[in-house]
C-alpha cells in the first residue's frame, strides 16, 4: 500500500510534471515568436546532451519559405550548409531571383563536443516568410557521442492561429511527443522592419515622446 | 555478431532509459535483477539505481498472471537507489518488473522489464532466443564453428587431395598429417557444437556447458543429426589416415569425406532452404570444392620448400588444372546459394546478411586473384626451375591461406544473422496462419500494417510495412517502437525494429508478456528529419 506521503509525492509530481512538460528539456528556439517577413536572428537552444552523452553535432532543417539563411560561426565548430533548389525561383534581395537556398545547417565538433550538463546556443539568421499566423517548425537533430535526440515530431494536424481550437491543439502537440520539433510563430509586424521604410507617422509614433505622439495623432 | 551485440546493448539501454530521452530526467543506470536476467535463486529485494534521487510512484513485481507479488508498496529510497523488499515470496518462474518514478525535474518516468528465477525466461523458443538474447556463448559457438568449418574442410579436403592427385611420397605424408590433425579437431568440435549451442540457446551462464538443460535443449535442434553424421565421418578419416604408411584406402577416404561434409547438409540456413534437393546439391558441391582447394594449400607450400623445384612445379600444374574446374564449380554453386538466400540485389545492402555475403564474395575474388597469379606467373617460373620463383610462390600461397581463413570467418558470420529468405518465409508463414493478427494505423497519410504472430502472451514476431496515401510501399530508414499496456499499468517498453528488406521491418519480442490491449507507438523515419508517428493497439490474448 502507498503511504499518504508517497501518495502526495506522486500526485504533486504528476501535476507539476504534466504542466511543465512542454517547457523543459527539449531543444527550442530562444524566441518562439517573430514578425512575419522580417530578416530575423534565431537561436536554437540545446539544453542538454543525450542521456549524459555530449552533443557533437546539431543539424537544423530549414522550413519551406525561409530564405537567405546564414549560420553563425561557433569557435571550434565546423558549419556545413546543404542547399536545395527553389523552383520556381522567388524574388530575393533587390529583385534578384533566388534559385537555391539553405536546406540544412549542420554544426559539428567531434573533438570538443558540448558537455551534457551545459546548454548551447546555435544561432542563424533568416528571412522569414510573410505569412502572419503560420507556425514554422525547425526540426533539429542532436547527435551525441553516444546516441541521438531527434526533435522532429510535428503536430498530428496543421496548426493555424485562426483556428478556434489552436491552443488545445498546440497543447496536444507539445504533450503527445517527448521530442517535438522546435517551433516559431509568425506574428503580425507592427511596422516595417527598417526605419527607412517608416513612411507614415503611425510607423514612427512608438518612438516619439508623448507630446509629439499626441500631435501626430491629431 | 558485433553488430547484433551492439544492437542488443543499445536496445536494452534504450528500453531502460529512452522513455525519457532527456538528460534532465531521471535515468535508470542499473538494477538488480537486470533486464532479461535469469537468476539462480530468488532475489531478496529489487534494487533500482538512478542517476539522481527519485520519488517512486510505484514499483511492482508481477507474475505472468499479472497479479502483484512481493511486498507491494513497501519500497524505500536511499540516495539514488530505490529498494523493494521481496522476502522469499518469489518461486521459480518469469516476473515482470514495472516502475514509475518522479525525477528531480518533476517528470514521471517509467519502464518495464522481465527477469526470471530458476528457469529460462518463459518458453523462450530457439528463434526468439537468437534474436532477443546473447551471451558469451554466442562467441564461443561462433569460434567453435570456425574451428569446425576449418577442420572439416581440411580433413575432407586432404582425403580428396589423396584421391584426385598423384602426389609424391613427401606430399602424401604432409597431406596425411594435415588430415589426421584436422580430423581430430573436427571430431571434438562436432561434439562440442551440441553443448555450446545448447548453452547459447538457454542463455546460460559460465557453467551452462555442464548443465543438463543446455544439452537437452540442443537435443531438439539440428546440431545432433549433424554430429551423428559428421562424427563417424571424422572417425573413419582418422582411421584411414592412421592405417597405412602409404596412401590410405580410397573407399575409406570417400566414405569419410562424404560423412564429414554431409554433417553440414542437415543443418544451417543454406542447405535447408527450399528447394532442398537443389540447395543440398549446391552446398555439397560448394563444400567439396572449398575443401579440395583449402586442403591443397599447405601441402603445395611445403612442396615448394622441400621437393626439387621441378617436382613442385609439376605438382602446381597438376593442382592448377583441377583448380580451374574447382573455381568454376565454387562460383556457380556459390551464386545459386546466394541468389536463393538473398532473393533480390537490393537486399545485399539493406540487410546485415547481405553485407556479410558481399564481404565473403569480395574475399573470394581476392583469393581468386592470388590463385590466378600463382598459376599464370609463378608456376611457369617454377617449372623452369627458378628458385626465386619458388620463394615467391611460397609467400603467395601463405597469403592465399590467410585470405581463405578470412573467408571461413565470413562464412561463420553468415550463420549468425537470419538471411532475408528465412525472414520472408517466416513472415509468409505468419501471414498464412490463423494466429496472426493484423492491425493498421494511419497518420499524415501514411499507413502502417502490423502483422503480429502469434499475438499471444510470450514470444511474438512483429512485421511492419508502410504505405503512402496512394497505397504505394514506402521505404523507411528506421522504426522505433514503444509498447505499453495501460490496463495493467505497464510502462512503455522501447525497442527499435530491425530492417530486413527495403520496405519491411521486423521485431522479435518477448515483452508482450501479459494479455490485454497493448498500445503501440511507432516513430518511422522516412529520412533523417521526416518522422511519422503512428499509434495503434494490438489485442494480445
Amino acid at each position: 500500500m502507498m503511504t499518504p506521503q508517497q501518495f502526495l509525492t506522486a500526485l504533486g509530481g504528476l501535476a507539476v510534471g504534466l504542466f511543465s512538460a512542454a517547457a523543459l528539456g527539449h531543444n527550442y528556439l530562444v524566441e518562439t515568436q517573430a514578425p512575419a517577413g522580417y530578416v530575423h536572428d534565431l537561436a536554437m537552444r540545446v539544453p542538454h546532451g543525450c542521456l549524459g552523452s555530449p552533443v557533437q553535432q546539431v543539424r537544423i532543417k530549414i522550413p519551406e519559405g525561409v530564405y537567405r539563411v546564414t549560420a553563425e560561426h561557433r569557435t571550434d565548430w565546423d558549419v556545413t550548409l546543404t542547399m536545395r533548389e527553389v523552383d520556381p525561383p522567388v524574388p530575393g534581395d533587390g529583385g534578384r531571383p533566388i534559385t537555391e537556398t539553405v536546406d540544412e545547417i549542420m554544426w559539428s565538433n567531434a573533438e570538443n563536443p558540448l558537455p551534457p550538463d551545459r546548454t548551447g546556443e546555435f544561432r542563424f539568421r533568416a528571412k522569414l516568410p510573410d505569412e502572419v499566423g503560420r507556425v514554422l517548425y525547425f526540426r533539429t537533430l542532436n547527435k551525441c557521442v553516444e546516441g541521438d535526440d531527434n526533435y522532429v515530431d510535428l503536430p498530428a494536424e496543421n496548426l493555424t492561429l485562426d483556428d478556434p481550437e489552436f491552443h488545445a491543439k498546440f497543447w496536444a502537440f507539445m504533450t503527445a511527443s517527448s521530442t517535438p520539433a522546435p517551433y516559431l510563430i509568425l506574428t503580425k509586424p507592427e511596422r516595417p522592419q527598417y526605419p527607412w521604410e517608416w513612411e507614415s507617422m503611425e510607423d514612427r509614433a512608438h518612438a516619439l515622446p508623448e507630446r509629439e505622439k499626441a500631435a501626430a495623432a491629431d | 555478431m558485433i553488430r547484433r551485440t551492439l544492437t542488443l546493448c543499445l536496445a536494452t539501454a534504450f528500453a531502460l532509459a529512452a522513455s525519457p530521452p532527456l538528460f534532465a530526467h531521471a535515468v535508470l543506470l542499473g538494477s538488480n535483477p537486470a533486464a532479461d536476467q535469469v537468476l539462480d535463486v530468488a532475489p531478496e529485494e529489487i534494487v533500482l539505481n538512478f542517476n539522481e534521487n527519485v520519488g517512486p510512484i510505484f514499483i511492482r513485481v508481477l507474475d505472468l498472471s499479472g497479479s502483484e507479488v512481493g511486498n507491494a508498496g513497501e519500497w524505500r529510497v536511499e540516495g539514488n537507489d530505490v529498494f523493494l523488499p521481496l522476502g522469499d515470496t518469489l518461486t521459480n518462474g518469469t516476473y515482470i518488473l514495472t516502475y514509475r518514478v518522479i525525477s528531480a525535474d518533476t517528470h514521471p518516468v517509467g519502464a518495464t522489464f522481465v527477469f526470471a528465477v530458476g528457469e529460462p525466461i518463459t518458453d523462450a523458443s530457439a528463434v526468439a532466443t537468437a534474436d532477443s538474447g546473447s551471451t558469451a556463448w554466442t562467441w564461443v559457438v561462433a569460434l567453435n564453428r570456425l574451428l569446425l568449418y576449418g577442420s572439416v574442410l581440411l580433413a575432407a579436403g586432404s582425403a580428396l587431395l589423396l584421391l584426385l592427385m598423384s602426389l609424391s611420397e613427401s606430399s602424401i605424408a604432409a597431406t596425411v598429417a594435415q588430415g589426421r590433425g584436422a580430423a581430430v579437431v573436427a571430431l571434438v568440435t562436432y561434439f562440442l557444437a551440441i553443448g555450446f549451442g545448447g548453452a547459447e540457446m538457454v542463455l546460460g551462464g559460465p557453467g551452462a556447458l555442464f548443465s543438463a538443460g543446455a544439452w537437452s535443449q540442443a537435443m531438439g535442434s539440428t546440431l545432433v543429426p549433424s554430429a551423428v553424421i559428421g562424427i563417424p565421418g571424422a572417425l573413419i578419416l582418422l582411421y584411414a589416415y592412421r592405417a597405412a604408411a602409404g596412401a590410405p584406402a580410397a573407399p575409406l577416404l570417400l566414405a569419410g569425406t562424404a560423412l564429414t561434409l554431409g554433417g553440414f547438409l542437415v543443418t544451417g540456413h543454406a542447405a535447408t532452404a527450399p528447394p532442398v534437393w537443389l540447395m543440398a546439391v549446391m552446398v555439397g558441391v560448394h563444400l567439396v570444392c572449398a575443401a579440395f582447394w583449402f586442403a591443397a594449400l599447405r601441402p603445395l607450400g611445403l612442396a615448394t620448400r622441400s621437393a626439387s623445384i621441378q617436382e613442385a612445379g609439376t605438382l602446381m600444374v597438376q593442382f592448377s588444372n583441377r583448380a580451374v574446374w574447382t573455381v568454376a564449380a565454387l562460383f556457380v554453386s556459390g551464386a545459386v546459394i546466394s541468389f536463393v538466400q538473398v532473393e533480390t540485389l537490393a537486399n545485399v545492402f539493406s540487410t546485415d546478411y547481405g553485407v556479410r555475403l558481399a564481404l565473403k564474395i569480395i574475399l573470394f575474388l581476392v583469393v581468386l586473384g592470388i590463385a590466378a597469379m600463382n598459376k599464370i606467373k609463378l608456376t611457369p617460373k617454377l617449372e623452369a626451375g627458378d628458385a626465386a620463383g619458388a620463394a615467391s610462390l611460397r609467400r603467395s600461397i601463405a597469403i592465399e591461406y590467410g585470405v581463405m581463413v578470412l573467408i571461413l570467418v565470413a562464412a561463420v558470420s553468415l550463420t549468425l544473422p537470419s538471411p532475408p529468405r528465412a525472414m520472408m518465409a517466416m513472415a509468409d508463414a505468419a501471414g498464412a496462419g490463423d494466429d496472426t493478427v493484423v492491425v493498421t494505423g494511419t497518420s499524415r497519410g501514411y499507413t502502417v500494417s502490423l502483422e503480429i504472430s502469434p499475438a499471444k502472451p510470450g514470444n511474438n514476431m512483429v512485421m511492419f510495412s508502410f504505405t503512402d496515401a496512394d497505397g504505394n510501399a514506402v521505404e523507411m530508414q528506421r522504426v522505433d517502437t514503444s509498447w505499453s499496456l495501460p490496463a495493467a499499468g505497464l510502462e512503455g517498453i522501447d525497442r527499435q525494429a530491425e530492417k530486413m528488406g527495403p520496405e519491411m521491418f521486423h521485431l522479435m519480442t518477448s515483452d508482450l508478456i501479459l494479455p490485454g490491449e497493448w498500445q503501440v507507438r511507432l516513430g518511422a523515419y522516412i529520412d533523417d528529419f521526416d518522422k511519422v508517428n503512428i499509434t495503434t493497439t494490438v489485442n494480445i490474448q
